[in-house]
This record gives C-alpha cells, sequence and structure tokens, in this order.
C-alpha cells in the first residue's frame, strides 16, 4: 500500500518534470498565435506559470491530495479534470475490454491449435499469421479494416465511437472495428506465447505420466496443460492490458474513439499540465490495480502460491 | 523452454515498443441522429477548444464555432464585402464617430431580446482590463460606445481608424455582441462553456475533445434559418478519418479537407468539392537581426531562389496560388498583382544578389518549422530550392507547432515557416506585421517610410478608392527589402454531401457561418 502510494508520488512527479523540462507554453496554446504579448503575460500570471516549478507542484499534489485534480487551463479551459476523465476514461476502458476479450478468443484459439498441430500446416498457419500480425502497424490495419468493412461493405461506422452509456449496442458496433484493430496484434503476441508455453508444457513429466495412467488427451490438456500454461499467459495480459490504456492513441484517432489517452496527448500538447497530472495519476492507479489482479490470478491459478 | 515473468517484461516492452503510438489528435462519437434532420460538419485538425465566449475567444476553432452560435455588428458576404448582421445600417457623422442602427426583435438563445445595451456591455466588457480579453489593445482605439436609443449605439474612437468596420465583422474579432443579462447571471467562466447568442444555432451539449451538439434557435432573426434541426461537430483531429467518414456517409460536411485528398475528393461520386482562395499568407519569416538574415542582399537572393510556380505544386500539390506578398488576393481591392522582381524566379539574378552581400555559397542556416503534413513539405521545399540554387547550406529544424512559435515571438532563430490569417483588413496584415510598431513584428523590422504609409492607410476611411494603393504601395517597399520571404496563398477546400443543398464558401473560412443555410435532401 505504502509502496504504491510511494509510486504514485514519484511518477507524478516524474511527468511533471518531464512536462516542464520539454519547451512550449500553456499560454500560447490557449491563446493562440493572434494574441498579444500582455494577454499571454496576464495568462500566464492568472494560472501561476510563473511561479517556481516546486512551488507549481506543491500546490497540484495539495489539491489532488483531497480528491481536487484542478480545471484544464489550455485543452478544453474551465473543464475540470475530472470531468474531462470521467468523459474519456469508460470509451478507453470499454474499447479496450472489447480488445482484451477479441485478444484473448483469438489467441487462445489459435495458441491451441497450433501447439496440439505441433509442426503440422495449421501450426504454421497459425504462427506465421501471427508474426504478420505482430508485424502490421495498427494504424494501417485500422485503415484498411475501415476501407473494407465500412467503405467496401458499409458493416460498421467508417468513424465515430458511440458511448456505452447512451447506446450499449451502438458501442459494441461503432467500437468493433477499433477493437479489432487493437486486438489482431495483441493476440499475435498471446498466441505465440501461448503456443510456447503449451509445447513446453506438453513436455513436463506430469504430463507424460498421466498419459501413461490413461487419461483422455482433452482431460489433460485441461486439467494438466492450460491451467499451468496459462500463468505466464495472464502474466502478459496484463502487461498488454497497461499497453490499451495509452498506447492506442492511434487507434483512438483513426475511428474517433474519445478516450483517455487522446485527451492526454491533447494536453501535453497544450501544456494543460494539471489535466497530464490527472491523467497520468489515474493510468498509475490503474497499472497498479491491475498488477495486484494479474497476482491474484496468478495466485490462484498456482496452488503453490497460495501457500 | 519455460517463461519467466522477467523474460516476458523484456520481450513484451519491446513488442510494445514498436507499436508506441506517434501522436495525433482528434476524435468523435458518431451520431446517434435524432428525428428530423441533423447536420454532421466536421471540424478537422483540431481538437483543443478553451473557451466559447467570443470576448475570449483565440484560437480558429473557438472562432468556427462562435460564428454559428452568434452575430455581429456587420459581417462579410460571400463576396468580401462589408454588409449588415445585427446593424440594419451606419453612418460616419464625422471620421472618429461611427453610428449602427440595429434590428429590433433580434431574440438571445434564451429568448429576451437583444438591444443596444448588450452592445455598449460587449464593447465596455473588452475594454475591461481585468476580463483580459486577447483583443482589448486592438480594440483601444474605440474610446466610448454609448446606447442612443434601445436601437442605436455610438461608437467614437481616438483617431480616425478606417479598419474598425473590418474589426466588427463575424471574423477573428471577439466583437460578436454578448447578452448582458447571461453573462451577469452565469459569470464570465460559465459564460465561455454555457453561451448564449443570437446565432442559429443554440449550444446543447459540449464534449470537450470529442464533439459540441447543437439545436436549432427557433427564434433566429433571419427568417427561414437554420435549415437543419440540429447540429453535430466533431472534431476529428485526424484529417484523413474526417474523409473517410464523409466517404462513408456518416458526415455532410467537412470544413478543411487535405490538400493531397483534393484531387480525390473532386472525382468521388456523391460529394461536392469546393476550393477559394483563403485569406491566408504562408511564408518565411526571416530573423533579420541575425546572420545571414541580416543583409538584404542575402535575403532578396533567397526570395529570388525559389521557384514559386513550382513550389505550390511541391508542397501543396498546386492547392495555393504563388503569392510576392502578405496581402492575400481575396482582397483584391489591395492586392498588389505588378509583378515583383525579387519576388520573381530567376537564378541568375539571384546570384548576383548573393554576390553582392555578406555571405556565399555554404552559408548555413537554420530554417525551423513544425512536422505537421504540408508544413513540413513546404519547409523542405524552401530548403531544398535555396541550397540547389545558391549552393548555400540551410538546414531544417522541426519543432512542434506552439514551441516553433514561441520562439518565433521570442526572436529566437534564424528563420520560421510560418502563416498568418488577419481579420480580413490589409492593416490587420502588414500594421501588425511590418510597422516598427506592429505587435507582431517580432524581428523588430522598421523601415520608417513603411510606417508612415501605414500610418496614413488605417485613417483612410473610404478604404477601396484611396486605402487600396496605399497598401499596394506598402506590399512593395517590403518586397525590395524582404524581412519575409512570401511564398504562397493556400486554398480554403471544403467538401460536402451532394445532397447537401445551400452551401456557400466564404473565403474567410467562415466555418459556423456558413450551415445555417445548409439542408439535406
Amino acid at each position: 500500500m505504502i509502496g504504491s502510494f510511494a509510486m504514485l508520488v514519484v511518477g507524478a512527479a516524474v511527468v511533471f518534470l518531464l512536462l516542464h523540462a520539454i519547451p512550449g507554453d500553456a499560454a500560447i496554446a490557449a491563446l493562440g498565435d493572434s494574441a498579444s504579448p500582455d494577454v499571454i503575460a496576464a495568462f500566464r500570471a492568472q494560472h501561476h506559470l510563473n511561479d517556481p516549478l516546486a512551488v507549481q507542484f506543491w500546490s497540484w499534489a495539495q489539491a489532488a491530495l483531497t480528491g481536487d485534480l484542478g480545471q484544464s487551463i489550455s485543452l478544453a479551459g474551465g473543464f475540470s479534470t475530472a470531468a474531462l476523465i470521467a468523459g474519456s476514461l469508460p470509451n478507453t476502458l470499454f474499447v479496450g475490454a472489447y480488445a482484451l476479450i477479441l485478444a484473448i478468443a483469438i489467441s487462445l484459439a489459435g495458441g491451441s491449435i497450433a501447439a496440439s498441430r505441433h509442426g503440422r500446416i495449421e501450426d504454421v498457419l497459425a504462427t506465421s499469421g501471427a508474426i504478420v500480425t505482430i508485424s502490421l502497424p495498427d494504424f494501417w490495419l485500422g485503415y484498411v479494416l475501415v476501407l473494407v468493412f465500412s467503405l467496401g461493405f458499409g458493416w460498421f461506422p467508417a468513424y465515430g465511437f458511440t458511448r456505452p452509456g447512451d447506446s450499449l449496442a451502438g458501442a459494441f458496433h461503432s467500437g468493433f472495428l477499433p477493437a479489432l484493430a487493437i486486438a489482431v496484434p495483441m493476440a499475435g503476441i498471446l498466441s505465440r506465447m501461448l503456443r510456447a508455453t503449451l509445447l513446453d508444457t506438453f513436455r513436463r513429466a506430469y504430463v507424460v505420466s498421466a498419459h501413461a495412467m490413461g487419461f483422455g488427451r482433452f482431460f489433460i490438456f485441461w486439467h494438466y496443460v492450460l491451467r499451468n500454461a496459462l500463468i505466464p499467459y495472464v502474466t502478459a495480459i496484463g502487461l498488454q492490458a497497461r499497453y490499451l490504456l495509452g498506447g492506442v492513441v492511434v487507434i483512438e484517432r483513426v475511428f474517433g474513439v474519445p478516450g483517455v489517452g487522446s485527451v492526454m496527448v491533447d494536453a501535453a500538447f497544450a501544456r494543460d499540465y494539471g489535466v497530464v497530472q490527472g491523467c497520468a495519476v489515474v493510468f498509475l492507479l490503474i497499472v497498479i490495480a491491475t498488477n495486484l489482479l494479474v497476482d491474484t490470478i496468478c495466485r490462484l491459478l498456482d496452488p503453490r502460491r497460495t501457500a | 523452454m519455460s517463461i519467466s515473468r522477467r523474460h516476458l517484461l523484456t520481450g513484451i516492452a519491446g513488442a510494445v515498443a514498436t507499436n508506441a503510438a506517434p501522436a495525433g489528435l482528434g476524435q468523435y462519437a458518431y451520431a446517434a441522429v435524432a428525428n428530423g434532420q441533423t447536420l454532421r460538419a466536421a471540424l478537422t485538425g483540431f481538437s483543443v477548444m478553451n473557451t466559447l465566449d467570443p470576448g475570449k475567444a483565440a484560437v480558429n476553432p473557438e472562432f468556427f464555432i462562435i460564428w454559428g452560435m452568434f452575430n455581429t455588428l456587420v459581417k462579410f458576404d460571400a463576396g468580401m464585402k462589408v454588409v449588415g448582421d445585427l446593424a440594419e445600417s451606419w453612418t460616419n457623422p464625422d471620421p472618429t464617430t461611427w453610428e449602427f442602427r440595429l434590428r429590433k426583435g433580434v431574440r438571445f438563445h434564451d429568448g429576451s431580446e437583444m438591444t443596444a445595451d448588450d452592445v455598449v456591455f460587449t464593447f465596455e466588457r473588452i475594454a475591461d482590463e481585468k476580463f483580459g480579453s486577447p483583443v482589448r489593445k486592438r480594440m483601444a482605439t474605440v474610446t466610448q460606445v454609448v446606447a442612443l436609443d434601445p436601437y442605436t449605439v455610438r461608437l467614437k474612437t481616438d483617431q480616425p481608424f478606417a479598419p474598425l468596420l473590418s474589426a466588427l465583422t463575424n471574423t477573428r474579432t471577439s466583437t460578436q455582441i454578448v447578452c448582458k443579462k447571461a453573462v451577469l447571471a452565469m459569470g464570465n467562466e460559465q459564460y465561455g462553456r454555457t453561451p448564449i447568442g443570437t446565432g442559429p444555432w443554440k449550444l446543447k451539449e459540449w464534449r470537450p475533445n470529442e464533439r459540441l451538439i447543437f439545436v436549432a434557435h427557433t427564434e433566429y432573426f433571419e427568417s427561414g434559418l437554420p435549415r437543419c434541426g440540429a447540429l453535430e461537430v466533431p472534431l476529428i483531429k485526424d484529417d484523413a478519418s474526417a474523409i473517410n467518414a464523409l466517404a462513408a456517409g456518416g458526415l455532410e460536411f467537412v470544413n478543411a479537407v487535405p490538400y493531397g485528398e483534393s484531387d480525390r475528393l473532386q472525382h468521388m461520386q456523391g460529394v461536392t468539392f469546393s476550393s477559394v482562395p483563403g485569406l491566408n499568407a504562408r511564408f518565411m519569416a526571416l530573423n533579420i537581426q541575425r546572420p545571414p538574415f541580416d543583409d538584404v542582399h542575402f535575403r532578396r537572393a533567397v526570395s529570388m531562389s525559389i521557384n514559386r510556380e513550382a513550389f505550390v505544386q511541391a508542397a501543396v500539390f498546386g492547392q495555393a496560388l504563388p503569392s510576392q506578398g502578405y496581402i492575400p488576393k481575396a482582397i483584391g481591392w489591395a492586392y498588389d498583382d505588378t509583378p515583383h522582381e525579387y519576388a520573381q524566379f530567376n537564378p541568375v539574378r539571384a546570384k548576383e544578389e548573393l554576390a553582392k552581400s555578406k555571405y556565399g555559397a555554404g552559408t548555413e542556416a537554420v530554417i525551423t518549422g513544425f512536422p505537421d503534413a504540408w508544413w513540413t513539405r513546404m519547409i523542405e521545399v524552401f530548403v531544398d530550392m535555396s541550397n540547389n540554387v545558391l549552393g548555400v547550406k540551410f538546414r531544417v529544424e522541426l519543432q512542434d507547432a506552439r514551441t516553433a512559435y514561441s520562439r518565433w515571438t521570442q526572436n529566437d532563430g534564424q528563420a520560421w515557416s510560418m502563416g498568418w490569417i488577419a481579420l480580413c483588413d490589409p492593416d490587420e496584415y502588414l500594421f501588425d506585421c511590418f510597422h516598427s510598431t506592429g505587435w507582431r513584428n517580432f524581428s523588430k523590422y522598421n523601415n520608417p517610410a513603411l510606417d508612415k504609409l501605414l500610418e496614413q492607410a488605417r485613417q483612410e476611411l473610404d478604404r477601396e478608392a484611396k486605402g487600396g494603393p496605399l497598401y499596394k504601395q506598402a506590399e512593395r517597399l517590403i518586397a525590395d527589402d524582404c524581412p519575409s520571404v512570401f511564398l504562397m496563398n493556400t486554398f480554403s477546400n471544403s467538401a460536402v454531401l451532394a445532397k447537401v443543398k445551400g452551401f456557400e464558401h466564404t473565403p474567410y473560412d467562415g466555418f459556423g457561418a456558413q450551415l445555417a443555410p445548409m439542408s439535406i435532401s
């Protein structure tokens, strides 16, 4: 708990310092290039941008500790950081979870088939398919999906995302292509990994002896092989889940998913320090929570760890 | 083989790194179309918007939206003539006095009537130092605003100031009339998020970084407008995505078509492509305080090394007019079309000028620009042409737009690729950027003859007949000195679905101002 808190503080401070290390000015982002110098000076004074960095960080941290993440100054002036995150995080979580489910489904099938048909044509196809999908740039895949399924068949919207809060069915429909664009490369990584661990587990002594005892193939796969192979697989999913938060900004852009990653990138470009900090804290919290969750699942899967 | 968690960490970190996303901006949720006609008009290339309060607005996307929600005293029509908007008529009893007669029965979105009181309030608010309007200094020439009766307003200026009329139009001027009652009731900050105007579109919801949703202002003073019952404006940073959405029928209107897509859209079925020369200037701003651009011969040599016709093809797929000055062609009465020697491509003369300068072939300079679509090509083509013709060694340096701009304002660097879109009066181009006291004259260009000319021109109330020749003369003085190398005047390109009727393309790219007459058949 204390470790997690320390991670939060250090993370926030690092983000803060990095942001201030890059050149740029929130005043110019907010006021544009038609603002005269006196207006820019007034803006900087109003938002305490001239204060020493330590003072700026301290006043931000003090407010953040009481749950106040402050207001946007140059991204969407006057909107609270909390409102910006609340408006975008559910979309990110929805599309992320959607992508994760697709990736898990694809990789479980792909990895299992490849491992159980080791060395045969199914294995070759699944393995080379995985390599191809890992190598595809995700934004390119996004455009190809739009070209085929929106402009070609007209099955899905080319752009835009219905918030789950507005219509759940609409969210599943409009979120399919972005989720797929994210899921496919991820499924490539996961299925290769699953295949490798499955093959490794197949050769273990306890599996061989289970065969010798005459258990059925499916029984062995389900009870002896898959469960053990799932531990590194779940760990890998945990790491991918982190990428789903901020790493998919390009996909958010291509499909118009108003996600928190885009908010953070825009805020960084607008030098809206408070909003970037707020997003960073939320990211850190989610990453910490994901790690705890992954550890818990791994412990459940591996009886030795519960001891 | 066994895979430990640590192996995984390193392996996957690598995989994630290769997937790391280059940053783009903008997003939108696709419209859940309600009953009746909803016009979906995308603002492309933008995702940041800080206020919808005209008095505070500063960046283009804010004005694009404000034009649809507010009105001004006067406005530009499609031919760039000033016509009445909230004012029916106006007179100049003397060169420093302007009297505007207001329309009767104009209603704000809250149902209250717009009167002279609101107009006075609007201008007093901009003049208030505490309010901090970005246009306060620009409007400081207005010394007094009084309501003579509920439908007559008198403005006094400290000296004859001819650009005033264009500063009162629906361009980037912040002079849109706000609702006094609403501002006082909700306070400035809230008003910026939930503004009340007189315009055809009434704000229903603003989803920051995503989209804005409007309903028709049913009491709008221009009868029959707006034609659609609702309006959605997604903010789409990635313009290729906007074109895809248009092609798939998910949008009716895209305000800015990327130059590379212009050809495709001209041939796309079901889409009407529209192109007019914009009110912009694209140029290389030179730092005349620092070597090598402190030498006028060197600047002239560089200017003559640029083949502007070829430049336009290479940089923006031909979607621009080559330019030799700052004032765009759309302001025809002040546009100087006599070819100017130093703005013509002439390798022989360019080398002669180079020989006269303190610097020779091999001179190094860093040209700063930003990594943003055609802006990058613009700077690359410029550097390539200068290096080829003159044998100089210019280098490209890219920084994000805001950093590049802020360095320009501090005169930090040797040259910067820049652009300017003014308020549609030549004064806003030449005085602000080249007069020795101009706020946008960052490299402190000082030419007393030019100063005198520009001061005289801004007092000339007969803009076209008497002001025009003065601005043309001023452009020639500037072209002689080359404090900037003018390159082109890019087109404003829009695309609208063919089933949309009533679209009229304004040269000032009046996004929100163009939407009211549009209907979907």
